[in-house]
């Protein structure tokens, strides 16, 4: 049966429930790709522009050389209205103290900013946080001060660690708010996106206003921002999407392992079995892949969703890589159910 | 065509215990003949050497004359050899006619001379008017008669049946054999492995695994 037409007619003629299913998948899966493609580019075109309107959230104020800034200031700078993170330059050498419980070994503390010392504390389920008792002892921490997790979370002290834990069990990650006393030589602030040009007169309202205010200059380009959003795009929401089809493709193909036995056992190839597969994917999937980015550009035409226009070619790259993906999997996939030996279609009681 | 296998000796890979030792088993053209024996003895496993599904680690098989082995399967299989399965495995959603013609497709021929083929044998099966309704729909004799119109349709050299009544009720069985051995089939040499008795002696001879043929 190679001839090319037998095999589509052959393809056409076996799409059923299964097929249904596999067009419900790609449906689900291609439309949510070329979406999420859509909102990445559409989240970092917006912030692009965004700095490139309003300049860098980030502002910096230098201090004079004889009189350097006190760490405890640019800390509460971090709690006014509008401010996103603040941190500073050290004059000097930051401290170092044992944080590893139980271990007599000193390690350094890196303060990634005044206030927020690395430290290392036992691996943990989620939602419960320990350190170590020497930072108790230090008088660093206290059950239910808060502490950041991470870069990001925050969340409150829950458990002290005994001394005795091994430090196998230790890990970094926890950042601690403790007061930090030393000597700053310049305070930085991130301010929150809608406060950004405020940064400067905040700095100037705390440190003087005497003193040079700099605000974070963007990186020059003369790409705009959608040729720089096109230029780190990546297509792997299809590749995903494609991926999970090949998944479900696996499982219906599992289903037809009797077919292929009896289609071998009449004298079909694999390679033609993988051929048909092929083209029943590709019968569902292509138009499917056509249809998901109809519904974005439906969604985009009505206003149910913002999309660029620019994005609409990528979206089509995306769902039609996807398709390819999907489609060569399942032929491929077929192919390896076909070639296990025909005798077990005998044996098929 | 005949079928002659010579001195066969089987064994599954990974397995130590040989399935098959030193058979030896000649059939003559259009001859029909019975393979008796328990469940486990090598019923399956020598359908499977004789249709060249599975390639013995000694001995020959010989089909019309001429020694064959797997690698000849492809241009063989729906061609010059056929089975007839216990578990007759039709395709669900596809036609009786679909499902009768599969084999002559998959061999190359046209559609239209393949329907032909098949709208004949169906006739011969009493199963014309099931012609357009899908496999599922069929009873167990009726799946059974579709699955002999469909290994008989390339008109092929050598029938193999596994039990092919094995699943049906008494009256059916004997139905089903009987139209087996009388649609017109040629010279078709028959290998037919049963469990019954009744069945076994419809056939031209019968053969017991684990004795020698005669």
């Amino acid at each position: 049966m190679s001839r090319p037409r037998e095999l589509a007619r052959e393809a056409y003629r076996n799409l059923g429930w299964q097929h249904l299913l596999l067009a419900v998948s790609a449906l689900l899966a291609l439309t949510g790709a070329a979406l999420l493609l859509n909102l990445q580019a559409q989240s970092s075109v917006q912030q692009e522009l965004h700095l490139r309107q309003n300049g860098s959230p980030v502002w910096s104020i230098a201090a004079d050389e004889d009189s350097p800034f006190p760490a405890a200031m640019c800390a509460a700078v971090a709690q006014s209205s509008g401010v996103a993170a603040a941190g500073g330059v050290l004059t000097d050498t930051p401290p170092s103290t044992t944080v590893i419980p139980g271990s007599q070994q000193e390690l350094p503390i890196t303060l990634m900013t005044p206030n927020f010392p690395q430290v290392f504390v036992p691996e943990t389920p989620p939602g419960v946080i320990t350190v170590g008792s020497e930072l108790v002892e230090l008088n660093q921490v206290s059950l239910g001060q808060p502490i950041w997790i991470g870069d990001e979370r925050r969340a409150a002290l829950e458990y002290v660690l005994p001394s005795w834990t091994p430090i196998s069990q230790l890990s970094a990650g926890i950042g601690i708010p403790v007061a930090y006393d030393g000597a700053i030589a310049e305070c930085w602030v991130r301010m929150d996106p809608g406060a950004a040009a405020a940064g400067g007169e905040l700095l100037r309202a705390w440190f003087g206003a005497q003193l040079r205010v700099t605000q974070f200059a963007p990186p020059a380009s003369s790409a705009s921002p959608w040729q720089q959003w096109t230029a780190i795009a990546q297509l792997h929401p299809g590749l995903l999407a494609g991926l999970c089809l090949c998944l479900i493709s696996a499982a219906l193909h599992w289903n037809r392992r009797a077919e292929y036995g009896v289609r071998r056992v009449f004298g079909s190839t694999s390679a033609e079995i993988a051929a048909m597969s092929a083209i029943e994917s590709a019968l569902v999937i292509m138009p499917t892949a056509m249809i998901s980015v109809g519904l974005v550009a439906v969604a985009a035409l009505f206003g149910w969703i913002t999309a660029l226009p620019q994005t609409m070619p990528l979206a089509v790259t995306v769902c039609a890589a996807g398709g390819a993906i999907a489609v060569a999997g399942s032929s491929l996939l077929a192919r390896a159910f076909a070639r296990t030996s025909p005798v077990d279609t005998l044996r098929d009681r | 065509m005949s079928l002659r296998l010579s001195g066969i000796d089987f064994t599954y890979p990974g397995s130590t215990r040989p399935v098959l030792t030193g058979l030896h088993l000649d059939i003559g053209a259009g001859e029909t003949v019975a393979v008796m024996a328990p469940s486990g003895t090598g019923k399956t496993t020598l359908l499977g050497v004789a249709g060249l599904l599975l390639e013995p680690q000694r001995g020959t098989v010989s089909i019309g004359g001429r020694d064959r082995t797997v690698r000849d399967a492809p241009n063989l299989l729906g061609r010059e050899i056929a089975f007839v399965l216990q578990s007759v495995n039709l395709l669900p959603r596809r036609t009786v006619l679909d499902n009768v013609t599969l084999p002559s497709i998959i061999a190359g021929n046209e559609r239209a001379h393949a329907d032909l083929q098949a709208l004949e044998l169906l006739d011969a099966l009493d199963l014309r008017e099931k012609a357009g309704r899908e496999a599922r729909t069929l009873s167990g004799g009726q799946a059974q008669r579709v699955g002999i119109a469909r290994a008989l349709i390339n008109r092929p050299a050598l029938l193999i049946a596994d039990e092919p009544t094995a699943n049906l009720d008494i009256a059916t069985a004997h139905q089903v054999t009987e139209l087996m051995l009388s649609v017109e089939r040629g010279s078709t040499a028959i290998l037919l492995a049963t469990h019954d008795p009744a069945v076994a002696r419809q056939a031209d001879r019968t053969v017991t695994l684990g004795e020698s043929p005669t």
